[in-house]
């Protein structure tokens, strides 16, 4: 009877999660394919190129859930029921998964050698011909750089937004995530577990079944003379008289962890390394220069774009912008005490990543003994969405620590857990290429001047490791806004809701209460937060990332 | 008209000896009062202006010029791959529109796509040839790697293969097209001097072949020992925007010999032809 239960809690699972996945499946897939015609049209057409890349470069860091809510009440609204909500669920995860691809798809073809598109062109290979043997292989090592983290975001959230409750009304697809969350809210503790298990070693199947024979086989494609340096890096480690005794005693041991360096890292850092090295490093080719009727064009389009906007608002200014405008007015100042709130603690979160990556990477990068065990290690635990078990590991905090350090500083201590759990990983990940990536020789004269470990650390390692880091910025503060919306506000543990100040809650407790203007006063602070960030920060930060790298003239192709 | 003349170049190979004088005198390729600017955020820049010459039947034409002077984008205009600003290009006094499979190019960087084989490389060259199936097209791709010393290499990835031979695969793409004029960007400047030295040598023979269907070459470098070692006219470009500052025959037996008292005088003359292009 007992064993019978397990069986059915564990098929569930299983079943769950083969949906989960085939919606992650489907969305990337959909992405990729919908990027190659995008990132075309957009090298071959100046005017569509500006249009593509501002939007790319604005919603590239938004947390998009935040705006999820607003989404989900459009898709019922129009479409309704079942499928309403599940266009909704897989919307989410394609705008959490898109961003990273299509920069990738459209860098890859910008960036292609002049001589093979002539080649292309005098072999008259045609429009299709030239996609299937010039366009689509080109942009494979991007993709393949950019598709573990896509898998582990698009998980992150999928399994967060397949459950929600709207006002009164829950809707709900199903999925592993729906169902640990029904679990949890029951208080089927056992059940819970084992579909978390369950997920743990699915993840792990697909990232070490697919994920890694894709990228393996896609790196192929690329011609990237950096590839073959860091495969002679990463060569068995030369074994020194003392350890020749060691490996005659443990041979086996010695055996095993090469193997493991040999299968799986290099894997891992070719396409890591290739996707960030790529954005950092190609010549960034100018844009197209706009043909006059194209400059008329963009400008009829613009005018009307804004007329449109203005009409919408202009239409429905009693029934929707009026009450928004009310609420601002109302709780302007609250929301922005929040907004700041929440900042500080992005920032907090971000800084403690940074700070806690610089020593694992270091030992990392210089230790290949630590490099072979904890990469894979990191790897899988990165894909582990943070949402699925959230509510387990929130079980202290409310219990037992909620006593001692009191309600409010142990929910705080929460929040900074949940999303600095959801930001580190990609932080060493882009860490960790930058240093990986510091040529040898480099590391050679260091050694040679008898540097200390600070002064390494200090004068190589991490100015080394910056650009990479500071590319990776954008998308990794988008994941920490993930981590704060999922903990700030946790709904349905044993029975009872927690919630901190912030952005965040407020918004999530909106949509639980079913306040749809609170919350669309909310998305169009953050909106206009988004678009300021994006064109104050991000872009000024990337162009500064990519020059002072080329000005260091660090990496030598 | 057209299809009549496609025979034409099928039978031709294998009389080329023989051809009839008429064939011989009329130019395959003609270049006329070509003109060209780069179209930049600041307006056109001209690089080139009213280039006019002619490439005859069995001819080898080298284009020499300084570094940046626009003669590689003279050669992917000839090629139908850039549109002259003025002027135009004829090809057996047809006017060439766009790419077509009877110019073909072989570019500095060798332009191989680094995810095919070497054999589907040149297979490429057949890929708009709709009359052929695939077994038939396999089989001219194969000749062709035979013919440029590749036999063997057939399933190898252009990574795997040594600058030479991406080089040969390259060539053998460009005559599996079945060209009438083959156009080379400085073929050999991204070789080390020995293999560029032993390709050279045989290039003349690969190319002007019983197999192959190229009528004239028309390369560009700025390396004019090679210049003189393979080529029947050189034609300088100087200025700013260039124009062809002097054309000059060259009229040595081959095969040449770079040590021979003739050979350094073209080499000689080339060098002072080529120092007034610069000051001008």
């Amino acid at each position: 009877m007992y064993v019978s239960s397990i069986i059915t809690i564990i098929i569930t699972a299983i079943l769950a999660t083969l949906a989960t996945f085939g919606r992650v499946a489907l969305t990337i897939i959909l992405s990729i394919v919908l990027g190659w015609f995008l990132g075309y049209a957009a090298v071959k057409n100046g005017l569509f190129e500006g249009v593509f890349l501002s939007i790319i470069q604005t919603l590239e860091a938004v947390p998009v859930i935040t705006f999820f809510p607003l989404v989900l009440i459009f898709f019922v609204k129009s479409i309704g029921g079942y499928i309403g909500t599940e266009l909704a669920v897989d919307f989410l995860v394609f705008t959490a998964v898109v961003w990273n691809i299509w920069v990738g798809e459209y860098e890859s073809i910008k960036t292609t050698s002049q001589s093979l598109e002539d080649a292309a062109e005098m072999l008259r290979l045609g429009f299709w011909g030239k996609f299937r043997y010039l366009y689509i292989p080109i942009t494979m090592p991007r993709i393949a750089g950019n598709v573990l983290v896509s898998f582990a975001d698009a998980l992150f959230y999928i399994v967060v937004s397949e459950v929600i409750t709207l006002g009164t009304t829950q809707y709900s697809v199903f999925g592993i995530g729906a169902l640990i969350a029904n679990w949890v809210s029951n208080g089927e503790w056992t059940d819970a577990f084992t579909g978390l298990g369950v997920l743990i070693v699915m993840v792990t199947a697909v990232l070490f079944g697919i994920l890694r024979p894709f990228v393996n086989w896609a790196v192929k494609y690329s011609y990237d003379p950096l590839m073959e340096v860091t495969r002679t890096r990463i060569r068995r480690p030369v074994v020194t008289s003392r350890a020749r005794i060691f490996v005659a005693r443990n041979i086996r041991y010695i055996r095993r962890v090469a193997a493991i360096e040999d299968a799986v890292m290099p894997v891992f850092i070719k396409a890591s390394s290739y996707a960030i090295r790529h954005r950092l490093t190609t010549r960034p080719r100018p844009r197209n220069v706009l043909t006059v009727t194209e400059k008329y064009v963009g400008l009829a389009f613009g005018v009307a774009i804004i007329a449109w906007l203005t009409y919408a608002i202009y239409s429905t200014w009693q029934s929707t912008w009026v009450p928004i405008i009310n609420d601002i007015y109302n709780h302007g100042i609250l929301y922005l005490y929040y907004l700041g709130l929440d900042w500080l603690r992005v920032v907090l979160v971000t800084l403690a990543s940074i700070v806690i990556a610089i020593p694992i990477n270091y030992l990392m990068v210089t230790n290949r003994r630590v490099e072979a065990i904890l990469l894979p290690i990191l790897e899988d635990l990165a894909s582990i969405p943070v949402s699925a078990y959230l509510p387990l590991i929130a079980i202290p905090f409310v219990t037992y620590l909620a006593v001692t350090l009191g309600i409010h500083a142990s929910l705080e201590l929460l929040v900074f857990i949940v999303a600095f759990l959801s930001t580190v990983w990609y932080v060493i990940y882009n860490m960790y290429v930058g240093m990986k990536t510091i040529p040898r020789s480099l590391w050679d004269v260091a050694d040679n001047l008898k540097l200390s470990t600070w002064q390494k650390l200090r004068r190589l390692a991490i100015p080394g490791a910056m650009p990479a880091t500071i590319t990776g910025l954008a998308s990794t503060v988008g994941s920490t806004w993930g981590g704060l919306e999922v903990a700030e506000y946790i709904q349905g543990l044993n029975g009872h809701v927690y919630m901190v100040h912030g952005y965040t809650a407020l918004m999530d407790y909106y949509t639980a209460v079913g306040n749809i203007v609170g919350l669309e006063a909310m998305s169009l602070i953050l909106a206009i937060n988004v678009i300021l960030l994006s064109v104050f920060v991000w872009r000024r930060l990337f162009r500064l990332a990519r020059e002072r790298y080329r000005l260091e003239g660090a990496i030598t192709l | 008209m057209q299809r009549q003349r496609r025979k034409i170049f099928k039978v031709s190979p294998h009389r080329r000896h023989g051809g009839t004088i008429a064939t011989m005198k009329e130019p395959i390729l003609e270049v006329v009062n070509v003109s060209y600017s780069y179209k930049t955020e600041r307006g056109p820049i001209p690089v080139l202006k009213d280039i006019s010459f002619s490439v005859h039947y069995h001819e080898f034409v080298s284009i020499v010029a300084p570094t940046g002077t626009g003669k590689t984008t003279l050669l992917r205009i000839i090629a139908g791959l850039r549109k002259p600003d003025s002027g135009k290009v004829l090809l057996m006094g047809e006017e060439v529109r766009g790419p077509t499979p009877k110019l073909a190019m072989i570019f500095q960087d060798f332009a191989l796509f680094p995810w095919l084989t070497a054999l589907e490389n040149v297979e490429l060259a057949l890929m708009h040839r709709k009359d052929l199936n695939k077994e038939v097209k396999r089989k001219i791709a194969r000749k062709y790697l035979a013919l440029v010393g590749l036999e063997g290499f057939e399933d190898y990835y252009p990574r795997e293969l040594s600058g030479g031979m991406k080089q040969r695969v390259a060539i053998a793409r460009a005559l599996a097209a079945q060209p009438v004029v083959l156009l080379m960007d400085e073929p050999f400047a991204n070789l080390d001097a020995i293999t560029a030295e032993g390709l050279r040598s045989e290039v003349y023979n690969m190319v002007f072949n019983e197999e192959s269907t190229v009528k004239a070459i028309v390369m560009v470098s700025h390396n004019l020992e090679e210049v003189v070692e393979l080529s029947d006219k050189v034609i300088i470009l100087g200025g700013k925007p260039a124009g062809i500052i002097a054309e000059v025959d060259v009229e040595l037996p081959r095969p040449r010999n770079t040590r021979d008292a003739e050979f350094q005088d073209y080499l000689d003359r080339l060098y002072s032809l080529l120092s007034i292009s610069l000051r001008t």
